[in-house]
């Protein structure tokens, strides 16, 4: 297996990277806390810290910020896990035809999930990456992914048939 | 199945996370050796202007401290250094001669001399 390449992130680079992944990020990190601004700020300080640092990034740089946006909401956890957490009160989607409880839906099938497949769902129809970033994000071998993917896609489209047209 | 997936793929990607604020424009990222030479410019800026300030005025003061030594064989033994105001004002009070025999000796440290060929006083005095 040939070793994943590595190279420093530049500022223009980490800049497109938030055009293209900040969203996603967000909601990645929206499952692990209710509160919404706790979530901004994991996508935020992230990025103001790889500005800041610049690192090399070893392999997919999205890989990377997934990675990175779990442990930093995992530590998060783990620091309140003594806080109740606040009821939240803005959805985490806007659907682009209307409907309110059609994307409260979406956000209840996606929570309903198990993390891992929930994890694989956001990184490969929010975040674009590609199920070998995805499996790259997550250290599983691409297989994994796959059938973690495919398992949380039929079991969303069941939840959701109601609403489709 | 495929077809399936990719329509409910299609489906979904019409759903819209929300964004978080955008970045802040422009970062000057500097790496730490930078803020440590910085740092050290001036903290060695500010030790020579210390030290130049210190050094500027001490030699004044070293240099009223020790007079020449034809100025001190050229006065007398207890008026090496200027009488204190105090000083003139008792001497003026109580001995006359003594009061003038100190200005005499101030004069002739703080006002040009005038027994040269070229002094301006005495110039002034022939004219």
């Amino acid at each position: 297996m040939a070793p994943l390449p590595e190279h420093r992130l530049s500022e223009d680079e980490i800049r497109r990277l938030y055009d293209a992944h900040s969203a996603a990020l967000m909601l990645y990190a929206r499952t692990f806390t209710a509160d919404v601004s706790a979530a901004e700020d994991l996508v935020h300080g992230l990025f103001l810290k790889l500005l800041r640092s610049r690192p090399i990034v070893i392999g997919a740089a999205s890989a990377y910020l997934y990675r990175a946006i779990k442990n930093a909401a995992l530590n998060l956890q783990r620091d309140h896990v003594k806080e109740a957490p606040l009821p939240e009160d803005e959805p985490w989607f806007t659907y682009r035809s209307g409907g309110l409880e059609i994307a409260v839906a979406l956000q209840s099938a996606l929570a309903n999930l198990p993390a891992e497949q929930r994890e694989t769902v956001i990184m490969r129809i929010w975040g674009g990456m590609t199920l070998e970033e995805v499996a790259e994000a997550e250290g599983v071998p691409l297989n994994t992914a796959a059938s973690r993917y495919r398992y949380a896609l039929a079991k969303m489209r069941d939840t959701l048939k109601p609403y489709m047209g | 199945m495929n077809e399936e997936n990719h329509k409910f793929e299609a489906f979904l990607r019409e759903f819209e996370p929300r964004r978080p604020r955008p970045l802040p424009p422009a970062t000057i990222a500097r790496p730490s050796w930078q803020y440590l030479a910085a740092a050290a410019m001036l903290i060695l800026a500010i030790g020579s202007v210390w030290f130049w300030m210190r050094h500027r005025h001490a030699q004044p003061n070293r240099a009223a401290a020790v007079p020449s030594a034809e100025t001190v064989t050229n006065m007398p033994p207890n008026h090496a250094m200027p009488p204190s105001i105090l000083a003139l004002t008792q001497s003026a009070l109580q001995d006359g001669a003594e009061f003038d025999r100190q200005l005499d000796c101030i004069a002739h440290r703080s006002l040009p001399g005038f027994t040269q060929k070229d002094s301006t006083l005495r110039v002034l005095a022939k004219e």
